[in-house]
């Protein structure tokens, strides 16, 4: 086998294993904008048929799908080059952890969000790791 | 990998400034957003913006925004690195921005937050791009950051302005204080500043019936209330830009009542109005903002003998609220012209729907008189219980309770930028379980026996919780009772309402035309006099007698219970001297007839005394 081959192979993977994290991050991204928008569009609907704790409150249901639109947005420079901005995809994976805690101490309705958060977490911890280190295996 | 695209040495000042002000957002999020987790009530409060239940959703919203903080530090970093992050960085603070701006109200400080942050951090990115472009040193794209910044400076004003006028309203922990003193929506729009309000009374002493304040036109006060500083029942206090007062629902559903003249009276939430003479307290605003002694000089010394006025309060009084307020006042003088060719309203009535065909729906005066008597409005379920949907107001005119309380809302001058549906989903509630008040009056137990078969025989149809006419119309032609109330409500007026989209679409559907009266269920009959949806007939007892023989003249507007004739105690007058108190109300007037509903006229006097034995006992 020659170094060629050899680093034609490393990148081929790397190159796999970034389409399979950028699809996770893209499927996390595309759930967090929908939720988002029903949040602000449709917030007592989404109160009740999510069964999110307390009064249906429009004002802070909307708030928070405000804030989860504005973080989809800060976490997409991480879609767009996963390997060079690391950094909010770093902070992305933490803040799902985060958020799945988050979401369970809150109770009621959110804890499917906080499961929904913990896969989500661990598939992007995964599938970022695995990249890394390809990425990693890739130069020369 | 990652490699800064430039240096820190070297980079333009512009950019530096930009990564100097997203340190500085996200220091100030993450602060916030800390004293926010801890303490969420206090910030709330602090801020003003409505207190959230529970808790948890400012705490996760806060934590959300810690969480996307951190998403800044790339460009925070290196903003031309990591130039994705840079520009979402200040797409995200505008989104912040807009959203907020939108919900505005109190919110607009969130707005402003995000714009402090976001507008110089648009400047800075676009100059130091802009100058990396054409090398270093040149100066570039500064017309366009000139006037990014005073685009930037304006709407930071224009927020401001916003937030400022922004109402806060008190609340209230129950929702019988909400009813009594909870704002509808209307403060801005119609409120009065209250340092003039409370003046008011003291500057114009000569144009109030009574020398009593605003007590002169039977506003209530409850006990340990102090009528020269406290709100009466049926006022709102809320402040938008400055503290206003302005009407709500109680001011015509409270009544005040005793059993014998020297009796401590007691009030009823959800009566009907008995002493309110709201057409005097209007006319007497706008009779004082006309006069000479409405100027800022005998006005803003009345003010500060009643209210604590700083240097600057008394020169926003003097050269700005005092002018409006008497312009305002004088427009609605003559927007109120045509209630000068009607019959007075008096204490406890009203014109509820003229006002709103001629302003609010913008229909012409069509001559009409709605005078009418105020209603109670309690025990509204059991209402539905006995026919749902069930008819509100005097004629039946509309349906739906939800549309019944907004349109009456508008009717006192909400409006849409003010409007809360959660504060009328309160009031809403609390009618509906509100129990009419036991009568006080214990007659005779066998002749209420005797009287209760009368009741059945005679009045009972329309009258019973299960009469099979109660809460229907019965057509004027039957009832007989004065015309003109049905007539006020017109084809034109049920369209114009049902079209109402001024400020968003109210979804106004059940408006309709009737040409009769509702039969009323008795609950609470002992408070409701005088009788007739015109409070035409003072008594009970009057109502029995054909109409020939009823009281062509009255007292209206007084608080002593007439325990014998049912009602209150309404002695005769002559209209053209004023009683010491009350108001004279003449049957002879248009609009304020008597005749009609002769049912029971013809019982003999024995029935008559029994069946109103059992009257009493409602």
């Amino acid at each position: 086998m020659t170094d060629a081959l050899s680093i034609g192979w490393t990148a081929g993977q790397a190159a796999t294993r970034r389409t399979v994290y950028r699809r996770v991050l893209g499927f996390a991204l595309i759930v967090q904008t929908v939720l988002a928008l029903i949040a602000i569009v449709a917030p007592i609907w989404l109160a009740r048929a999510a069964e999110l704790p307390g009064a249906p409150s429009a004002g802070w249901v909307r708030l928070w799908g405000l804030m989860l639109l504005i973080t989809a947005a800060l976490y997409l420079p991480g879609w767009i080059e996963p390997v060079y901005s690391r950094v909010p995809n770093v902070i992305g994976i933490l803040a799902h952890f985060v958020l799945a805690v988050a979401y369970f101490g809150l109770g009621q309705g959110l804890r499917w969000f906080a499961l929904y958060e913990l896969v989500i977490a661990i598939a992007l911890a995964w599938s970022y790791g695995r990249l890394v280190c390809a990425e990693l295996m890739s130069r020369p | 990998m990652s490699t800064p695209a430039t240096t820190h040495s070297t980079e333009p000042g512009a950019l530096r400034w930009y990564r100097w002000l997203v340190w500085a957002g996200i220091v100030s999020n993450i602060a916030v957003s800390i004293v926010s987790i801890i303490y969420p009530a206090e910030v709330l409060a602090f801020v003003g913006v409505d207190p959230a239940t529970p808790l948890i959703w400012p705490r996760l919203a806060v934590m959300l925004l810690a969480l996307l903080s951190i998403f800044y530090i790339p460009a925070a970093l290196d903003p031309c690195a990591h130039r994705f992050s840079a520009i979402f960085a200040v797409v995200c603070r505008f989104a912040g921005t807009i959203f907020f701006a939108i919900v505005g109200g109190r919110y607009i400080p969130f707005s402003l937050f995000d714009f402090v942050f976001g507008a110089p951090q648009a400047i800075c990115l676009y100059l130091g791009w802009q100058r990396m472009k054409a090398g270093a040193g040149v100066s570039a794209g500064r017309p366009v950051a000139v006037l990014a910044s005073l685009l930037a400076v304006a709407f930071f004003l224009w927020s401001s302005f916003q937030w400022f006028m922004a109402p806060v309203v008190p609340t209230f922990a129950s929702d019988e204080e909400h009813f009594k003193y909870g704002s509808i929506g209307n403060d801005g729009a119609s409120g009065i500043p209250y340092p003039l309000w409370v003046a008011m009374p003291a500057v114009c002493a000569h144009h109030l019936p009574r020398p009593q304040g605003y007590a002169a036109f039977g506003l209530l006060y409850e006990p340990g209330r102090n009528p020269a500083v406290d709100s009466p029942i049926g006022f709102s206090r809320a402040k938008v830009g400055v503290e206003r007062m302005s009407i709500n629902c109680a001011v015509c559903h409270t009544a005040r009542a005793r059993l014998a003249p020297g009796a401590e009276p007691r009030l009823y939430t959800g009566a009907a109005a008995n002493t309110v003479d709201i057409q005097g307290y209007q006319r007497f605003l706008s009779r004082c903002a006309a006069d000479d002694r409405f100027t800022a000089d005998n006005l803003i010394p009345a003010m500060a003998d009643k209210v604590k006025l700083s240097w600057l309060d008394r020169l926003v009084y003097r050269f700005v609220l005092i002018p409006i307020v008497r312009k305002r006042l004088l427009e609605q003088r003559d927007a109120f012209a045509w209630t000068n060719n009607r019959p007075t309203w008096g204490p406890g009535r009203i014109d509820p729907f003229n006002p709103v065909k001629f302003g609010m729906l913008r229909l012409a005066d069509d001559g009409t008189i709605g005078n009418s008597d105020m209603q109670a409005i309690w025990n509204l379920n059991a209402r539905e219980r006995i026919r749902s949907p069930s008819p509100f107001h005097w004629d039946g005119l509309n349906d739906s309770l939800r549309e019944v309380v907004i349109s009456s809302a508008l009717g006192d001058g909400a409006v849409a930028k003010e409007f809360s549906y959660p504060a009328m989903e309160r009031i809403e509630r609390f009618l509906r379980t509100m129990p009419a008040p036991p009568s006080p009056h214990r007659p005779d137990a066998a002749a209420v026996e005797r009287g209760k078969v009368v009741f059945a025989a005679n009045c009972g149809e329309c009258h019973a919780s299960g009469g099979k006419r109660t809460l229907t119309v019965i057509p004027v032609s039957e009832v007989g009772t004065d015309v003109h109330r049905s007539q006020m409500w017109t084809e034109a007026a049920r369209d114009a309402y049902n079209n109402y989209r001024e400020g968003r679409d109210w979804g106004f559907k059940s408006f309709h035309k009737n040409t009769g009266y509702v039969a009323e269920p008795l609950d609470g009959l002992w408070l409701n006099g005088p009788y007739l949806h015109n409070g035409s007939v003072p008594s009970l007892r009057d109502l029995l007698e054909s109409p020939p023989q009823r009281p062509a003249t009255f007292v209206r507007g007084l608080d002593v219970l007439d325990g014998r004739n049912g009602g209150f105690v309404a002695p005769s007058c002559d209209p053209r001297q004023d009683p010491a108190e009350g108001f004279c109300f003449d049957t002879r007037l248009v609009g304020n007839g008597n005749g009609g509903h002769v049912y029971g006229t013809s019982l003999s006097a024995t029935e008559k005394s029994d069946l109103l034995a059992y009257l009493l006992t409602f």
